[in-house]
């Protein structure tokens, strides 16, 4: 059989590709049933169209996830560019308040601290007993002679600003263009002066703010509860007779011998006792030498000698200012905790702590409520 | 991502047949979401609608570059066609080989189709033969015998002068890649 399409080559890929015309498949599927030739070339077409299909597809595939694979590298590193900016927001919002308590919080305090001054200045200042006949030192008294000049106002302006601290007062001081007589007042920038202020108002306001509504008492009472809650009350105990005279007149015959009662007014000292179930302490306050101001408002500190102390009892001596010698004593509680520690509240407004572990030591306001 | 939504539907044909690929991932990224949550919806994993979408981006890609395509409904309706039909035929698929594979029954020897007729060991002569010839041949012929390209399409894509420029080479290549096969498969031996 002669083959006409030997010379068409085109007609092999148009009969697998579908182009043919019915009339022209029909055809020529007759002449391929006796056309060795044209089945080979027909099997060859096979295997080089299918094969290219095939090829084809699997290459553009490829293509296509090619395209998806560097889509999602974009988008992890676009991620990444998110996460790098939430990062570098977060750790301005943390750095930021860090640098800013810093400057405010932590440098001020490199500087001398008021706290420092106040308790060194009275040592360096003030001339205390060195020795008394029972061998108690009288060191520590707070007076504060840099206070003199200062008004009513600046002081009551100062308790509120030391609530809770007691040594702060001076620090408005030299900002209000009063003399101040420490040097160093004059040493410390106003702005870190300033910025103290400010800090130690914030908190003193923060904490009338907890408090404030409530009664005094209540409020001295909730402070004792948190800070004292298994502290032993010593009520002030007006007709007590359990407290030996002769041991107070032994007492002062002993410090009469030390030239020590120069700092008192006289013998007739008021003598305070609180008690417990099974303790009674003894106060003596005594009006020091030491300037203190003079107005009405109690000192931040003030010096205590303890003269005795045993299971029993406690004798101690108050170097107090002069209003505090003519206070009621009916209005002062005492309390007790972990034995060596003696809180003193007077008129339910201030709350002094002294450590009884030293002969020679001082009360120091920690709180203070207003009335 | 942001061309996926600025280009129209017909552009999306017109960069198809001016070959433009990256259309491609285009297309993929556009439809994404409607088609994974078909197959997943029809109890295929998401890795069966990767497969499927990829698969239908193609079959779209070959129906418009092989002219005469008309496409009268939106293209997300065309690829969802596709779609659904790819995942009937692959659960019937693997609902037969469930059954054949507990009936150990025999393997259909009767394809019908002009994929299934050439085996992967023959594919895989013929792509070691197209990457023996000249790169542009292969193009060639891949843009005629896969993507059914006019030769004035190819002509334009390849950058020669007309069609008929087109067609010479593509006997060309065609010849190149016989004679390259005539060492490899006793198919081609003693053809001229």
């Amino acid at each position: 059989m002669s083959c006409s399409y030997h010379k068409d080559s085109d007609i092999y890929e148009k009969y697998l590709l579908g182009q043919l015309s019915e009339d022209q498949k029909s055809e020529f599927e007759k002449h391929l049933e006796g056309c060795q030739n044209c089945q080979e070339q027909i099997q060859r077409h096979q295997i080089i169209i299918g094969s290219l299909q095939q090829i084809g597809r699997a290459e553009l595939k490829a293509e296509l996830q090619k395209q998806l694979k560097e889509l999602d590298d974009d988008k992890v590193v676009f991620n990444w560019g998110m996460i790098l900016k939430a990062a570098a927001v977060l750790l301005f919002f943390v750095l930021t308040p860090g640098i800013i308590y810093y400057y405010q919080e932590i440098m001020p305090r490199q500087e001398p601290k008021i706290s420092e001054i106040m308790s060194i200045q009275p040592e360096e200042e003030v001339t205390v007993d060195e020795d008394l006949s029972n061998g108690t030192k009288a060191g520590g008294q707070l007076a504060k002679p840099q206070l003199e000049g200062r008004s009513n106002e600046e002081f009551k302006t100062d308790d509120k600003i030391s609530l809770g601290r007691g040594d702060l007062p001076s620090v408005t001081s030299p900002k209000k263009g009063k003399e101040a007589t420490g040097s160093f007042y004059q040493e410390i920038p106003a702005e870190r002066q300033k910025a103290a202020s400010r800090k130690e108002l914030t908190e003193a306001e923060a904490e009338l703010d907890r408090i404030q509504g409530a009664d005094i008492a209540s409020g001295v009472e909730r402070k004792l509860r948190e800070e004292q809650s298994d502290m032993e009350i010593f009520p002030y105990e007006k007709n007590l007779q359990t407290a030996s005279p002769a041991s107070i007149a032994k007492t002062e015959e002993v410090l009469g011998e030390t030239g020590a009662l120069s700092r008192r007014s006289s013998l007739d000292t008021p003598v305070w006792q609180f008690s417990s179930a099974n303790q009674i302490i003894t106060v003596r306050p005594v009006q020091s030498k030491d300037v203190y101001r003079t107005d009405n408002i109690l000192p931040d500190s003030f010096a205590v000698n303890i003269l005795r102390q045993d299971s029993t009892q406690i004798d101690m001596e108050w170097l107090v200012p002069q209003q505090m010698l003519e206070l009621n004593p009916e209005l002062i509680q005492m309390g007790i905790m972990n034995k060596n520690q003696l809180n003193v509240f007077i008129d339910s407004q201030l709350l002094f702590r002294m450590d009884l572990y030293r002969d020679s030591t001082y009360a120091k306001q920690i709180f203070s409520q207003p009335k | 991502m942001l061309k996926v939504n600025l280009f129209s539907e017909r552009q999306i044909l017109e960069r198809i047949k001016a070959n433009d690929r990256g259309v491609l991932s285009e297309l993929y990224n556009k439809y994404q979401r409607l088609i994974f949550s078909h197959v997943i919806r029809n109890g295929g994993s998401e890795k069966d609608a990767e497969d499927i979408l990829q698969e239908a981006v193609i079959t779209l890609w070959q129906k418009v570059t092989m002219g005469n395509f008309e496409l009268n409904v939106k293209i997300s309706t065309y690829l969802l066609a596709i779609v659904k039909n790819k995942w009937l035929a692959q659960l019937r698929k693997m609902k037969k080989n469930k059954i054949q594979n507990l009936e150990e029954s025999l393997v259909d020897e009767n394809p019908t189709s002009l994929d299934i007729l050439v085996d992967n060991e023959k594919i895989q002569i013929v792509r070691d033969a197209l990457n023996l010839i000249a790169p542009i041949c292969k193009r060639l012929l891949l843009l005629f015998y896969f993507e059914g390209r006019s030769m004035t399409d190819i002509a334009n894509i390849l950058e020669f002068a007309n069609a008929d420029v087109a067609k010479a080479k593509k006997y060309q290549c065609k010849n190149s890649l016989e004679e390259v096969l005539k060492n490899r498969l006793s198919e081609f031996k003693g053809i001229n």
